[in-house]
């Protein structure tokens, strides 16, 4: 399902000493990372430790106060330069956040049709493929209200994914659901990682961090304090603040 | 009655005047309340601050002294207004400082993760307006700018205090003319009238947009949907 690497190397995502302030409070205190081509990144850590300020700094969200953000190699700054950016880095936020006055073919099809990824014909018939494959054909043409938390969020993903992304943030996309349907959702980013999309995604379930990640980043105040293949950080971490942070989730 | 069936030409010309007077002060209205109400909701600062500064002074206004300002204060910095003129835009200014501020919160009642989310999908800054924000700001503004519009289309008889014809001087006219002539004042019976009159267009007015605003909930609500792509499962669900 993901494109074709525009450039063959070097990381999709690139961040280099990456500073958000929120008034003299530094959110991000000088991030580095690099996400390559087909990886899943999980991103743990306390809360209030700018997990959602990294992620949302790698869409432009957020606009940095230091560092640069690069995708594919090219550094984006101005907010036109992100406007085009993030039609190819998709986002899926902890409150689903679908359009509640349109339909869930609708919500699907907007902005790749604004953008002219295909015609309204194509995507509409991509679109209901998608939603077949995340057992959700039937729901097209309903609004959102009609659907569970665990629904809406697999349509969100699908939203994301209409736009044919190089890589697809999540910021906690189970949080808000119910525990029941919090498998559902998982499943489909799981199916996700298998065919090779690149994934950002910032989780509490560490389950699915030690089943799916390629790399674990832990952070805490603003900075990444440990990055590492899920193997090394769930059990042999090299800092004692993640070792802290794990020992107490677990 | 037979009295209102006199003077029924004067009238018809009164209203007929008010009615030009309300449509273009809805229509002033409503531009300026679009206009400045986005700007409220810009992300430019100095937008925002003019646009509040614009509210905070017209909304804090009385609108009576308003009409009087603008018609007396015109010729001051050289403009000369007819009553109709001066009436139009003194309550354009007036309707659209208030329908600002109702389209400002209409806009800002819609939930910022809304925003958040149709600009990551990389939608431009004036499609996550339009297909997005717009539509949700719609439903609460509704209800309040129709208060405004009725409150505008009475506030219309106040052009009548800088002589401009319309409905409500016509029929004061018909009062002073006809106590004069007859000695006995027909004020209760005239006014009566004209209180009924002002009451039929505000009430249809309000029972208008009443239907848009069901009509706009339902469709906003409604299972449905646009029926396209899958004809077979569109209606299994709930
Ligand atoms: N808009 C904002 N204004 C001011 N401070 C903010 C804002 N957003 C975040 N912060 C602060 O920045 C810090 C990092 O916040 P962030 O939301 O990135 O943390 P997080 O790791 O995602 O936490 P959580 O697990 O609770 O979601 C926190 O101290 C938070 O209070
Ligand atoms: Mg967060």
């Amino acid at each position: 399902m993901p494109n074709s690497p525009a450039t063959a190397e070097g990381p999709v995502i690139s961040v280099r000493g990456v500073v958000k302030k929120y008034g003299n409070m530094r959110a991000l205190d000088g991030v580095d990372a690099d996400v390559s081509r087909g990886e899943v990144v999980v991103v743990i850590g306390p809360s209030g430790s700018g997990k959602s300020t990294f992620i949302r700094c790698l869409n432009g969200l957020e606009r940095v106060d230091g560092g640069r953000v690069t995708i594919d190699g090219m550094p984006i700054s101005t907010r036109r330069d992100w406007q085009v950016a993030r039609r190819r880095i998709g986002m899926v936020f902890q409150d689903y956040s679908l359009f509640p006055h349109m339909t869930v073919m609708s919500n699907i099809c907007l902005a790749p049709v604004r953008a002219r990824v295909g015609t309204r014909a194509e995507t509409e018939e991509r679109a209901m493929e998608m939603l077949e494959r995340v057992g959700l054909a039937h729901k097209a043409n309903d609004f959102p209200a009609a659907l569970s938390g665990g629904q809406q969020q697999r349509v969100a993903i699908v939203r994301a994914l209409a736009m044919k992304p190089e890589a697809i943030l999540f910021d906690e996309p189970t949080s808000a659901l119910d525990p029941e349907t919090i498998g559902e959702v998982l499943a489909v980013m799981k199916e996700l990682a298998r065919e090779g999309m690149t994934m950002v995604v910032v989780t509490h379930e560490m389950g699915f961090a030690r089943e799916v990640a390629d790399r674990v980043v832990f952070m805490d105040k603003g900075r990444i304090v440990e990055i590492g293949p899920p193997e090394v950080i769930f059990t042999s971490p090299r800092e004692d603040r993640t070792k802290a942070f794990l020992e107490m989730i677990f | 009655m037979q009295l209102i069936i006199e003077n029924f030409p004067l009238l018809l010309t009164g209203l007929w005047h008010t009615l030009q007077l309300a449509i273009v002060t809805l229509l002033g209205s409503t531009v300026i309340s679009v206009a400045f109400g986005l700007m409220g909701v810009a992300r430019s600062g100095v937008l925002r601050a003019t646009s509040m500064a614009y509210v905070e002074f017209f909304r804090d206004i009385p609108l009576i002294v308003n009409v009087l300002f603008v018609y007396f204060g015109a010729p001051l910095i050289g403009i000369s207004l007819d009553p109709f003129g001066a009436a139009t835009i003194s309550f354009s200014l007036w309707g659209g400082a208030n329908g600002a501020e109702i389209v400002r919160s209409g806009f800002n009642s819609v939930p910022l993760h809304q925003e958040r989310s149709a600009v990551a999908l990389g939608l431009k800054p004036w499609e996550v307006m339009w297909y997005v924000l717009a539509p949700q700001a719609l439903l609460p503004i509704i209800p309040p700018f129709t208060g405004l519009f009725s409150l505008l289309i009475q506030a219309t008889s106040l052009a009548s205090m800088v002589g401009a014809m319309e409905f409500f001087r016509t029929s004061q006219i018909i009062v002073e003319r006809t106590t004069m002539m007859t000695g006995y004042s027909p004020a209760f019976l005239v006014y009566g009238f004209v209180l009924l009159v002002y009451f039929v267009i505000c009430a249809s007015l309000s029972a208008l947009t009443k239907r848009l605003e069901t009509s706009l909930s339902e469709r906003q609500s409604r299972r449905g949907g646009r029926k396209a792509a899958i004809p077979q499962a569109a209606n299994e669900s709930i």
